[in-house]
């Protein structure tokens, strides 16, 4: 293939990968409270004063960094004159997705330099007779930039406002960069990489700070440019890798009072006292289950791949098992805590999977007198034709496995309904029936009290708007104390007072 | 300069905005009421939330299970549950509350129902500063400093007043300030 037409096809999946992330936009439900009650609310509450403020951010267990990202593009969309919180919500949710196009780029280029070490030609990089044949590896860069772009449960996972996303990016962008790292050679190149080495570092500083259990990615980073014996590049990588420390630290003795204060209280209530255990446990081999799960039928595949590329997608491979062992310890388990598994793997097997695509049957060598030689050529279009075939089957497998979140119940249309009873102009106080599953008051968008619903409650006047799902007790009970439905969204629904209360 | 970058850098300037005003934001609550009932010629609490009171705050206590909205200041229910009060979140040092009102009234009195109307007396805020508000800045004051009333009336002469603010001392460190209403009597 031409070089025109390997930018077509990477054009064309990073297109695909662009309408996956808008339909997830439209369509993803919530994944879990969290993304809206740790990194989006203390933000609306810094700018408005009216947040949920859960126990973590009494406690001091959080960074403000990311919600102080958050909260600055809050500012900015403000002042363009964006005053709707679940508006703002659903911009930011797009801002991750386009944001997670990155590990298209990922895929692309990690998948580009695994495939040519696992190739014959392990140095070249073109064609030098060609200036317009493809990049060798091209095979794998698609493959490997496919999968990231379009992996059903990757791009579910894009939209959400979670600390996890943010470090998947910087993580998997890091590994990519150490893997052109280890590869240099020429002064010129080295030159570039010492830039690069800079960026790693503070790629995988942020990671770290972002998402502490993510620190298995650094220890393999150092690990590969040690092998490599790139010593000068390792060290300008960890000074780096100070900056973000360095930044979040200030922040926690900023807000907290005292140097990473957050993370020390982090680390010790989930890591040292099992605190999160208190949020429930699962057995150490909940998430190999919950990838077979996940995808029942191409886990195998994706398996067989790394393992056949292993020696030259080790890096990815080490730290994607090394991030699930070290969560497998843990007692409290969620999905979301272990995403960063799946870009590592796909890269890998995506780059192993272009390696045997790229791979060309020898040259058939006719003797006289001697029967025809088996067909080598049909061989190898029919291992193509597997190995294309797996590639799909990953993606359809997962499409087919690739509902449910974490936490359930969080339904779309308690949000919806949220936001649409925060429009009303005549709202002055909302009742609903689980306020840990709404949106908070971004999504609320109004400075009105939000309350669980309890019947004694309905008799304060400032609550003139119920919350429940269809046909509930609450929204009896909101009938009978003179409430009437104005909205409904699949099985929710908003009630409104009609009938004035007999004073207070 | 490539046109990449440029854009980078004006993504980047807007978003240093953006966090400066995020950093400088005062974090204050406030919120202003529908009015539903015009405002009565007689002696009446002219901060009752269907007169369309603005209501500010320092801050409120926010867990989504106890949500102690400052708006509860003026729902007319003095003795609710335990949930429907105003308390300061429990970082806020310097706790305050402030009620505006559309148009100017003659204050003569103002009511706190403390928190030792509905839950234990020793909640009840001892030490505060009533500030009556005027188109020309503060007006009279009340200092109170050893109140052990639950329900404490205090005398606050003031004409044209626009607004009452109150300034709490918290007792310690870790005290949160706790009321359950604010009434404003005057005409």
């Amino acid at each position: 293939m031409t070089k025109r037409g390997v930018h077509i096809a990477l054009a064309a999946i990073v297109l695909v990968g662009l309408v996956l992330r808008a339909l997830a936009v439209r369509y993803e439900p919530a994944h879990h409270p969290d993304e809206f009650f740790q990194y989006l609310e203390p933000a609306w509450g810094r700018l408005t004063g009216a947040w949920i403020e859960t126990w973590e951010w009494r406690s001091g267990v959080r960074s403000w960094v990311l919600p102080g990202y958050h909260g600055a593009w809050m500012a900015v969309l403000m002042r363009l004159g964006v005053r709707e919180g679940s508006v703002i919500g659903r911009l930011l949710q797009a801002h991750w997705a386009l944001l997670s196009m990155s590990l298209v780029w990922a895929g692309w280029r990690g998948g580009i330099l695994l495939a040519r070490r696992l190739g014959h030609n392990r140095s070249a990089t073109e064609d030098p007779g060609d200036t317009t044949a493809a990049p060798i590896g091209w095979q794998g860069g698609l493959a490997a930039a496919l999968l990231c772009a379009a992996f059903p449960l990757q791009v579910r996972f894009s939209i959400h406002t979670l600390s996890e996303q943010a470090s998947i990016l910087c993580m998997v962008c890091a590994l990519v960069l150490t893997g052109e790292l280890a590869g240099t050679t020429g002064r010129e190149e080295q030159g570039k990489a010492r830039k690069k080495a800079l960026w790693m570092g503070l790629l995988l500083g942020l990671g770290v700070c972002l998402r502490i259990q993510h620190a298995v990615v650094p220890l393999v980073v150092a690990l590969w440019l040690m092998v490599s014996r790139r010593w000068w590049l390792l060290l300008i990588a960890t000074w780096a890798s100070l900056l973000p420390v360095l930044v979040f630290g200030m922040v926690d003795w900023l807000t907290w009072g005292s140097f990473l204060s957050s993370y020390v209280a982090y680390v010790k209530f989930n890591l040292v006292e099992g605190g999160a255990s208190i949020f429930g446990t699962l057995p150490w081999k909940w998430y190999a289950d919950h990838f077979r799960e996940r995808l029942p039928t191409a886990l195998p595949f994706l398996g067989l791949l790394c393992l056949v590329g292993l020696r030259a997608t080790w890096p990815f491979v080490l730290s994607a098992i090394g991030l699930t062992v070290l969560l497998s310890t843990q007692p409290h388990k969620e999905e979301r805590f272990v995403m960063l598994f799946w870009p590592l793997v796909l890269i890998a097997a995506g780059a192993a999977a272009g390696a045997w695509l790229a791979s060309r049957p020898p040259p058939a060598v006719f003797v006289e007198g001697t029967p025809l030689a088996p067909p080598r050529r049909l061989r190898t279009w029919l291992v193509r034709a597997v190995l294309l075939a797996g590639l799909a089957e990953v993606l359809v497998d997962g499409a087919r496995h690739c509902q449910g979140n974490d936490f359930r119940g969080l339904d779309t249309g308690r949000y919806h309904a949220q936001a649409w009873a925060g429009r009303q102009a005549d709202v002055t106080g909302l009742l609903d029936d689980l306020p840990l599953y709404t949106g908070g008051y971004l999504w609320f968008g109004r400075n009105f009290p939000q309350l669980q619903f309890q019947n004694d409650r309905i008799g304060n006047p400032l609550f003139n708007y119920v919350l429940a799902e269809h046909d509930s007790d609450i929204a009896r009970d909101a009938k009978r104390a003179g409430f009437t439905e104005v909205f409904k969204e699949d099985n929710m629904v908003v009630l409104r007072r009609v009938s004035a209360l007999n004073g207070p | 300069m490539k046109p990449g970058i440029l854009g980078l850098a004006v993504v980047g300037a807007l978003w240093l905005w953006g966090l400066g005003s995020f950093v400088t934001a005062s974090g204050h609550f406030d919120v202003t009421l529908p009015r539903r009932r015009p405002t009565p010629d007689h002696v009446h609490n002219f901060s009752l939330w269907d007169l369309g009171p603005t209501l500010r705050a320092s801050s409120f206590f926010g867990d989504y299970g106890s949500l102690h909205h400052p708006a509860f200041l003026v729902d007319g229910l003095a003795t609710p549950d335990r949930v429907q009060k105003w308390a300061s979140a429990e970082r806020d040092r310097h706790p305050w509350v402030e009620l505006l009102w559309r148009e100017k009234h003659d204050l003569e009195r103002v009511v706190i129902h403390h928190a030792g109307a509905v839950e234990d007396k020793g909640l009840t805020a001892n030490r505060y500063t009533l500030w009556c508000l005027t188109d020309q800045g503060h007006g009279p004051s009340l200092e109170v400093v050893e109140n052990q009333e639950s329900v404490a009336s205090h005398d606050l002469a003031c004409a044209q007043a626009r607004g009452l603010h109150i300034d709490f001392v918290p007792k310690d460190s870790h005290d949160i300030i706790r009321v359950f209403e604010v009434e404003t009597w005057g005409k």
